[in-house]
């Protein structure tokens, strides 16, 4: 299927007009997009290694992925938003970048496991299911941790590729 | 869904995905090197007659 109309749709837009001509306003967002990827990134960090038992063993597992979930979609909201505005300054050169589709793969990838997943493997793991209802309920402890692993190499390829548009 | 078949999908989606997309993006992540290397030296490199075998 050819999308390229998308992206010249994006370059003919107003919006791209904007991200040429105001470089002030470029930087800030640009600013927004890192801020927000360190905020999802570093949410996903803490509940992953969490699970495996690596950071705050001394909290409850269920806690931290509770609290971090909002975080998580505002964090994902923002790298969305920002994304699309810096993304239109360059639309047609990104179009034919093979790193900035790699880290658009990346990211559906990253959002699809999350939302299915990870969400309900965490929500089984056998600490959580140890505070509330029986253990036959609980997915096995190694599966938490691959689904951990999977999920952090997930997000970390996200990050590298969008450094990788940069120096391609 | 019972905590037995989740536990396997999950092991199986996580494990296509650490390996399927790690092949994918080191295959990728090499391919770029070494378009940089051809980019930057004036002898072909043997990697570039390679990606295009």
């Amino acid at each position: 299927m050819d999308i390229v109309f998308i992206f010249e749709w994006l370059d003919a837009s107003w919006l791209s007009e904007l991200a040429r001509t105001s470089a002030g306003v470029f930087s800030m967002v640009q600013a927004v997009h890192i801020l927000s990827m360190i905020m999802l990134c570093g949410m996903l960090i803490l509940g992953d290694l969490r699970m495996l038992n690596v950071v705050l063993t001394g909290v409850p597992s269920d806690v931290i992925i509770q609290n971090t979930k909002k975080w998580i979609y505002i964090g994902l909201v923002g790298i969305i938003l920002s994304g699309i505005y810096e993304a239109s300054a360059i639309a047609m050169k990104l179009a034919t970048n093979s790193f900035f589709w790699a880290k658009m793969a990346g990211l559906a990838m990253g959002i699809v496991f999350l939302l299915s997943v990870r969400s309900a493997v965490y929500s089984r793991a056998p600490e959580v299911i140890g505070s509330n209802g029986p253990q036959s309920d609980a997915v096995e402890a190694w599966v938490v941790k691959l689904v951990a692993l999977a999920n952090l190499f997930i997000w970390f390829s996200v990050a590298a590729n969008g450094r990788w548009i940069g120096f391609s | 869904m019972t905590a037995n078949t989740l536990g396997k999908i999950a092991a199986v989606c996580s494990i296509v995905i650490i390996i399927g997309w790690g092949v994918y993006w080191a295959v990728q992540v090499q391919d770029t090197m070494c378009l940089l290397e051809a980019a930057t030296s004036e002898d072909m490199p043997e990697c570039l007659e390679q990606m295009y075998e």
